[in-house]
């Protein structure tokens, strides 16, 4: 066979081992943490008890309670529109957590409650949200 | 009031600016051929560089001696194609 | 008034850059030259209104004019001027301007750089070049306009400000040099399109685009590798690269843009691969507007992405009509970008090109199919799923370990065939000592695909070295140089493939420092005073922790005392919590912020972080890491941009000739 034919042959050759492998790869994640569910906090208030899903939204007001036994410990609800799930996280929390965050957690759903073993805030990039109007901003309170 | 003089001035001098080539007279453009030239001479420095490259890895052993000088006949014919071209363009030029 | 000034800068460049574009097609038509002359002077204008515009928002923006929505936004009275600058591309509108910014001043060079010359392409370079600033300049005027006035009742007195996690230089220059990138590849793109519409197959053009990209490259590396050195520093994850979408989104165009740097040297050569190119250059161009959809459009969950925008489908559809467009040209040109010379050998530097672009685009398929693997399945199935690094890894690692092995081989073949006689005499030597180090690999307990990382890693150090010595040598005996002199002419005289050789020799050293990443430990804790806890062979005793009020923020700091197994001082860490904002009365508007401090040696950098603190029982918990070999990362970054700007530095051709 030529040496042209059996070029073209080598790069479809490569081509479809690595597709496959790609492929294979996408139906047998090497960890359960590869590919994880993404559900909302209304559906998995519906279902079973889940090995491990991702869920999304806000943290709820005056949700978050610290442990007083273990700093690394907390508790608080995760709630999108009136769904409310309460989560605990274990390990150091990003900076940017606190009331009306909005957060990513990761872990295993049972009983109704989450036990996270992940938590993400969103990064930010600027402050969002309404200026600040005339009276509820003085230079001289903020003191920057 | 002023702003828009300004504006109106500004627009309108980049507009001349822009169409003042269409009130020149009709330009030939004979430029086609530097292109071919410069793209000859071009294709001609690689060819030589390759020559070069080509004594270098037969110095070093790293080509057999028939291989040597079947790819460099190879080359030097690729260049006297392309010294032939050039002198076709532009007799002045050439080697 | 300057603000509407800006703002009609915008709409009148768009307009100019429609007459533009339809003077060049009727020159195309007719041949008459002045329609050119006219159609460049207007794409003239077109950049330099956008130009213009540009100024006007930086002065808005350093003048604090809070009556422009953008500037309200994203500064504020006390934000440094460096920083209001660099709000520029801080926000959607102004980033928009600021691509649209850079475009110009690159259209503006590829003008003055082709006065003389390619006159046949240039119609079709420049026409490209404004179908994008048009698209651009079509978002800027009517969607998201950085000139549009606050919408506010009551008087804006001071903006919102930037905020403080994002005052810091590299986060300042990361967007500017990576759009350097993104950008850069519209113009190789453009001198593509043209080669294609006008069936130029000349050689002298290739040059002129492998310039271009290779800088637009150098700048993709440089903001990617940026973007994850600010990571690493800041965020306090203690890694460099999370496979975000947005990351995966600058990722992609590098992968398909170096493929295109290597077989464009093909092209140049050897005339062949002209197809292969054409389709290169166009999905990496076609990648950066997709990267910037994906990054823009919220159609992603990221951690990086803006909001939801408008934007999403404008870009898509972008994206599809280019798609279209280059598909049908390509189509039907197809004869055109036929090579008459062929590969002659499965064993040659020209298959092993070929094949390293194969694995190139395969990789850059990978990501791209992690990516979007979410939204088909969202799509499809109705249920959404996360594809997390451990996926991208499991599916990148083998890919990119066989692209490494690949670096090591090409060196080792001749061009157009290698006899077996020296595929015996170039590959045995590094065989045999690669194999040899896997095995003293195996030895110190290592496996896996470290033991693999490692062993080509040596494979591809033992191939570049030969490359080296045997031009070194060649120079001797044909000159009688020493060797010093040898070295040096050599690369002046090769600056691409020198320079290319210093590049794979600065990835070599990159990936032994993301082998490393196999051995990271973590450990989190508290301590209180005196009190000690360890990780790995190292002891860190916390030794003092007192606040700081500062003039921006409030700060606790922490010395912990860092100590070998054996007792000996290591180094003493200081990382603090800082508290921005700590006297606004919202206690949700206060912003925390660990500021880590890191003991960095090439061995091995120890990674604190100040998590949180219990003031009452006075104790302070941390974060700990031990993360080998980071420092590789960064110093073959420094390598490949030296190799690069080697492979860059204008050569004289004229000496060359007469040599």
């Amino acid at each position: 066979m030529s040496q042209k034919y059996k070029v073209i042959l080598t790069v479809i050759g490569l081509s479809l081992i690595s597709a496959f492998w790609i492929l294979w790869s996408s139906f047998n994640p090497v960890n359960e943490k590869a590919l994880v569910k993404f559900i909302s906090v209304r559906e998995i208030l519906n279902s079973k008890n889940i090995e491990r899903v991702r869920i999304g939204g806000v943290v709820a007001d005056s949700s978050i309670i610290v442990s007083p036994s273990n700093r690394m410990e907390v508790y608080f609800n995760i709630k999108e529109g009136t769904s409310i799930l309460p989560v605990k996280f274990v390990g150091t929390r990003p900076d940017l957590f606190k009331h009306g965050a909005e957060v990513i957690v990761e872990g295993a759903y049972s009983n109704g409650s989450f036990n996270a073993d992940m938590l993400q805030t969103k990064c930010a990039s600027r402050y969002e949200g309404d200026l600040r109007d005339a009276s509820s901003y003085k230079l001289d309170d903020i003191n920057i | 009031m002023i702003w828009l003089l300004l504006l109106f001035l500004m627009f309108s001098s980049l507009f001349l600016f822009s169409i003042w080539p269409l009130f020149l007279k009709e330009i030939i453009n004979d430029k086609e051929d530097h292109d071919l030239l410069n793209t000859l001479e071009r294709r001609k420095s690689i060819l030589y560089r390759e020559i070069q490259y080509l004594d270098n890895e037969y110095l070093i052993k790293n080509i057999h001696a028939e291989d040597y000088n079947s790819f460099r006949a190879e080359l030097l014919s690729e260049i006297s194609e392309i010294i032939d071209q050039i002198n076709l363009l532009s007799p002045k030029q050439g080697i | 008034m300057i603000p509407v000034f800006g703002s009609v800068s915008i709409s009148l460049a768009a307009s100019f850059s429609i007459l533009s574009i339809l003077s060049l097609l009727f020159y195309i038509r007719t041949g008459d030259y002045r329609l050119f002359l006219s159609g460049r002077r207007m794409a003239i204008v077109v950049s330099f209104l956008v130009i213009i515009s540009t100024f006007i928002l930086v002065n808005e923006l350093i003048s604090s004019n809070f009556n422009i929505d953008y500037v309200a936004h994203h500064t504020s009275l006390e934000t440094p001027t460096i920083y209001k600058i660099s709000a520029l591309w801080a926000g959607q509108s102004g980033s928009l301007l600021f691509w649209l910014f850079i475009l110009s001043i690159f259209s503006l060079i590829t003008i003055h750089q082709n006065k003389n010359r390619y006159h046949g392409m240039m119609p079709w370079v420049l026409i490209v070049i404004l179908i994008v600033q048009l698209f651009f300049l079509i978002l800027t005027t009517f969607i998201t306009n950085p000139f549009e006035a606050t919408k506010a009742d009551f008087e804006v007195v001071n903006g919102l400000g930037l905020n403080p996690l994002l005052q810091n230089l590299t986060m300042a220059i990361h967007p500017p040099i990576l759009y350097l990138g993104f950008v850069g590849f519209t113009i190789p793109f453009a001198f593509a399109f043209a080669a294609l519409m006008t069936k130029e197959s000349g050689s002298l053009w290739i040059r002129s685009i492998r310039r271009w990209s290779l800088v637009a490259w150098l700048s993709l590396s440089c903001g990617i590798i940026l973007g994850g050195w600010w990571a690493y520093q800041e965020l306090g994850w203690g890694g460099y690269w999370a496979w975000d979408p947005v990351e995966n989104a600058s990722f992609m165009p590098w992968l398909t843009g170096t493929a295109f740097l290597h077989s464009i040297i093909i092209q140049e050569k050897k005339n062949m691969l002209r197809l292969w190119n054409m389709i290169l250059i166009m999905i990496t161009f076609i990648l950066t507007i997709f990267g910037t959809f994906l990054t823009r459009s919220g159609v992603m969950s990221s951690v990086h992405s803006f909001t939801q925008s408008p934007l999403g489908p404008f870009f898509l559809s972008f994206v599809i009509i280019l798609l279209f467009v280059c598909v049908f040209f390509v189509v039907k040109n197809l004869s055109n970008l036929k090579s008459d010379k062929r590969i002659e050998s499965l064993t040659s530097r020209e298959s092993g090109f070929l094949f390293n672009n194969v694995i190139f685009v395969t990789l850059c398929f990978a990501v791209f199919w992690g990516t979007i693997f979410p939204v088909i399945t969202e799509a499809i199935q109705g249920t959404k799923i996360t594809v997390g690094p451990p996926f991208f890894n499991q599916v990148t690692i083998p890919i990119g370990l066989f692209l490494l092995f690949l670096t090591g081989v090409g060196p080792l073949l001749a061009w157009r065939k290698t006899s077996i006689q020296n595929l015996k005499n170039n590959f045995t030597l590094p065989v045999i000592i690669s194999l040899s180090s896997s095995i003293v690999f195996l030895f110190f307990g290592l496996r896996g695909y470290v033991v693999i990382s490692l062993m080509l890693s040596v494979f591809v150090s033992i191939s570049i070295s030969m490359e080296f010595k045997r031009g070194i040598y060649s120079r001797v005996k044909r000159f009688n140089e020493s060797i010093l002199t040898a070295l040096v002419t050599l690369i002046k005289k090769n600056r691409s493939r020198y320079g290319g050789y210093f590049v794979h020799l600065g990835i070599v050293l990159m990936f032994i420092g993301f082998t490393g990443q196999a051995f990271n430990m973590k450990k989190e804790f508290g301590l209180a005073i005196n009190q000690q806890n360890h990780l790995g062979d190292v002891n860190l005793k916390l030794v003092k922790l007192w606040p700081e009020e500062r003039s921006n923020h409030f700060s606790w700091i922490a010395e912990l005392l860092v100590t070998g197994d054996d007792g000996n001082i290591i180094t003493s860490l200081r990382p603090e919590k800082r508290i921005y904002f700590h006297l606004d009365p919202n206690p949700d508007r206060r912003q925390p912020h660990s500021e880590l401090d890191i003991h960095s040696t090439i061995k091995r950098d120890i990674y604190s972080v100040f998590s949180s603190i219990d003031t009452d029982n006075n104790i302070a918990f941390f974060q700990i890491m031990i993360n080998p070999l980071v420092r590789l990362v960064w110093y073959g970054a420094y390598i490949l941009v030296f190799g690069t700007l080697i492979a860059l530095w204008p050569s004289n051709r004229k000496k060359l000739l007469l040599q």
